[in-house]
């Protein structure tokens, strides 16, 4: 009974607290929310001031600006503003919104940031040093582009990328921690925007002991068509990780050459169901006639799905392909009959 | 009080301490974790994936029932999804041949003859169509004879070319980067395979249909209430401790791999998705691979309802039948060691915590009145009781309006406010005899049918 007597009281007293919290911070985000719509008008006329300025103008800040950027809520309203802008913006402009950053001393507060003990806190300071291109923090976002927080981690590498270009990818001699595919595909959105450089260092990445280097190392040389790295390729369709090798395979096919598809074809057998796939993807793009005897032969061998794909494949390399599937022994037997309709159907339409 | 009375008051008092132990857990956890995902949120770019070539294909597959509009509808809305690399595939199960040509008359269809690898094994098929048009190539319409649901989503997942799979009711609505987000967990893993991801269906009043009464305000705002406290005080924490087993209403996305190796949905069963989850759960467990079953806290998908006490009872007693068939298929994992935490934490504290809540309560109240009546005990202590586990209720509503104001860094004004005040109030009358009826009603009709 007395357990049920304190948990009673217990009970009644934390609902009437949460009753006032609730009416506080209720309050507390209104008031918020209030605050921020006065400084949303002055600081877009500060940041259009700047944005249209000629080169070597100099704008004063307004006694207002001067004494709210004091306050730190400000502040990071502000450096808020101050980001969206450059990333909707190119050229001349963020230059003077940089100008504004600095003058602000916003960088200084980057750089508190960077060292907080929050992660989310620290992530968006590097964040923003990259956006700024801030070359002082250089440091500061290589140590971090290993951090255990894989956001900090990611972004330190991308704000890396962001203030070297290419030389940025040196994050990847010395992770650690595995690359995610999500992550793979921000990292090459980021370089997609630079203009292709020399990259050092691949030769070196390909022989990573952590995996998903060497497969982001292949994402590059597919991605940027790296010609020159074709053997280091080849060689990475013998690799003992499936996930190296279907990489391998997607990226040599974007760099092949003549003995491509034979090179493919020599590894099909011994590959699980998605790397065949990924095989046939890639060898009906190259339309060479002579991969036609090979995958006539694996249509003898192999289960119903992948007999559909593998005579997909076919008719993509060969116009005449569904002749020539039609002249196969067991052409008129399922599951190949089905599948010949089905194709004759699809290439109709 | 005799010695017997004494032990079953000290037996409650027990369950309860456990369980409000249990649900703070799980809201702090929860809480923390959301906060995260908040946090994390405001960094990611969902148009990466969109303009990526290596975004992953997804086939969501719709199962069209006799209403020809909704399927229209909801067909047009998955085209127009922010998600180029989507196959959908729709199984017609009507009675009638309209849908079926008013499919075929939009996305101007044709018989098509497709080479099926069938996984698992289905039903026969009658026809498969395609569309002529190349704008439309991403549908595939399949004709079956009438059959059950379980039935079509496994000839769906057949069809599948996608590595990711998912199901949507037609009278669902996608929120525009619903699919994104939910494809986002299982390209960001890198230790544990994911398995699945969810993210919450929301139900919204239909005010179109009937006039709004004071009742269905109220029903609707205590849904509501339910809603967020679902959302923000259970399912992250679930996440966390890997734990959603049986959580209702969520629209999911699969790996279609592991969803045929465990055997695909059940035609037996009648809840499909939970049931999908638990044999994946369990294949996982049993192949001891890490997994994870992910929970995205949105609202991915909405739905129209209209909120009257009939739909809810009904939908609430189908809900516990679906819950006694998974419970029952799968009793083999409860305080197995061989599943691991699956079976020593998971599946007992959905059975104690979650399920047999609403019967705990229905016998508690009954008992308490009971004793008080032959004076066993004063009611001045059955007043008391009630007056606990009703300001535990609001204690829990509470915290998530709290929440919401908090993290969700939401603007409430003073009216906003009271109204969830007072829904909260209001909620254990309106939401506890509804689901202890619901419970009862659900349970009986399993037995009936078993």
């Amino acid at each position: 009974m007395y357990l049920l007597n304190l948990l009673f009281f217990l009970s009644l007293y934390f609902s009437a607290i949460l009753l006032v919290t609730m009416v506080f911070f209720s309050y507390a985000n209104k008031r918020k929310k209030n605050r921020y719509l006065s400084w949303d008008k002055e600081t877009n006329h500060l940041i259009n001031e700047y944005l249209f300025a000629e080169k070597n103008r100099v704008i004063e800040l307004s006694e207002n600006v001067k004494e709210l950027s004091k306050t730190k809520p400000f502040r990071d309203f502000i450096a808020k503003k101050i980001i969206i802008a450059v990333k909707t913006f190119s050229g001349e402009t963020t230059r003077n919104l940089k100008k504004l950053y600095l003058l602000l001393k916003l960088n200084e507060d980057t750089l508190y940031n960077s060292k907080h003990v929050f992660w989310y806190l620290k992530a968006r300071a590097i964040r923003n040093a990259g956006i700024m291109k801030l070359d002082n923090f250089h440091d500061i976002i290589f140590e971090n582009t290993n951090h255990k927080n894989d956001l900090i981690r990611i972004e330190s590498q991308i704000a890396l990328i962001r203030l070297i270009g290419f030389d940025g990818l040196k994050f990847l001699n010395i992770i650690t921690y595995p690359i995610s595919e999500w992550y793979q595909i921000v990292l090459l959105k980021e370089l997609k925007v630079l203009d292709p450089d020399h990259f050092k260092g691949i030769k070196f990445w390909l022989k990573s002991y952590n995996k998903s280097v060497i497969i982001f190392a292949l994402k590059l040389i597919g991605s940027f068509h790296l010609f020159d790295f074709y053997t280091d390729t080849q060689k990475l369709l013998q690799h003992k990780n499936k996930k190296v090798r279907l990489q391998a395979i997607q990226s040599i096919s974007k760099i092949f050459k003549e003995t491509t598809a034979t090179e493919l074809f020599a590894i099909f057998d011994k590959e699980p169901i998605e790397n065949k796939t990924a095989i046939l993807k890639e060898i009906s793009k190259f339309k060479d006639p002579n991969t036609i005897e090979p995958l006539l032969k694996l249509l003898h061998s192999e289960n119903p799905s992948l007999k559909t794909k593998i005579a997909k494949t076919i008719i993509t390399v060969d116009k005449n392909g569904i002749a020539l599937l039609e002249k196969q022994s067991g052409a008129n037997a399922h599951p190949l009959n089905t599948i010949i309709s089905q194709l004759k159907e699809e290439t109709n339409s | 009080m005799n010695w017997t009375t004494s032990i079953i008051l000290n037996f409650i008092s027990c369950y309860i301490l456990l369980s409000v132990i249990i649900h703070v857990c799980i809201a702090a956890i929860s809480i923390i974790k959301t906060k995260y995902y908040y946090n994390k949120n405001s960094f990611t770019d969902y148009n990466t994936l969109v303009s990526s070539s290596n975004a992953p294909n997804i086939s969501v597959i719709t199962v069209a029932y006799n209403q020809t509009d909704i399927i229209l509808n909801n067909v047009k809305q998955l085209l127009s999804t922010h998600y180029n690399n989507l196959e959908i595939i729709i199984i017609n199960n009507s009675n009638s041949d309209n849908v079926l040509k008013e499919l075929i008359d939009t996305y101007n269809l044709q018989p098509v003859n497709v080479f099926i690898d069938s996984k698992i094994p289905t039903e026969k098929i009658k026809t498969i169509y395609k569309s002529k048009n190349p704008i439309y190539k991403k549908i595939i319409v399949v004709d079956k004879p009438k059959t059950n649901k379980a039935d079509c989503l496994n000839t769906g997942i057949n069809i599948a070319s996608s590595k990711y799979i998912t199901h949507i009711n037609s009278n669902c609505i996608l929120e525009q980067d619903a699919i994104l987000k939910l494809l986002q967990p299982f390209l960001e893993e890198t230790t544990q395979k994911i398995i699945a991801t969810g993210g919450i269906i929301q139900t919204k009043a239909d005010t179109t249909s009937t006039p709004q009464t004071f009742l269905k305000k109220v029903i609707n705002n205590t849904l509501v209430l339910k809603h967020s406290k679902t959302l923000l005080l259970e399912y992250m924490g679930g996440t966390k401790l890997n734990e959603l087993l049986f959580s209702s209403g969520l629209f999911m996305v699969f790996d279609k791999k592991t969803a045929i190796e465990s055997g695909g949905y059940t035609s037996e069963k009648t809840g499909e998705d939970i049931e999908l989850i638990m044999r994946m759960r369990r294949y996982m467990q049993q192949n001891k691979t890490p997994y994870k079953v992910v929970f995205i806290p949105e609202n991915l998908c909405c739905k129209k309802e209209e909120p009257n006490i009939k739909n809810l009872i009904s939908k609430q007693s189908s809900w516990i039948f679906k819950l006694l068939e998974s419970f029952n298929s799968h009793k083999k994992i409860f305080f197995n060691r061989a599943y691991g935490s699956l079976g020593l934490f998971n599946y007992p504290y959905w059975l104690f915590f979650k399920f047999l809540v609403p019967f705990f309560k229905g016998v508690i109240f009954t008992y308490l009145i009971a004793i008080s009546l032959l004076g066993q005990v004063s009611w001045e202590l059955v007043f008391n009781l009630f007056i606990l586990l009703y300001s535990l209720k609001i204690i829990h509503s509470f915290i998530a309006i709290l929440t919401e104001i908090i993290i969700q860094d939401q603007h409430h004004n003073n009216y906003s406010i009271s109204k969830k005040i007072a829904t909260a109030i209001l909620e254990p009358f309106v939401l506890n005899p509804i689901s202890i009826i619901s419970f009862f009603k659900g349970s009986f009709q399993y037995i009936k049918r078993k």
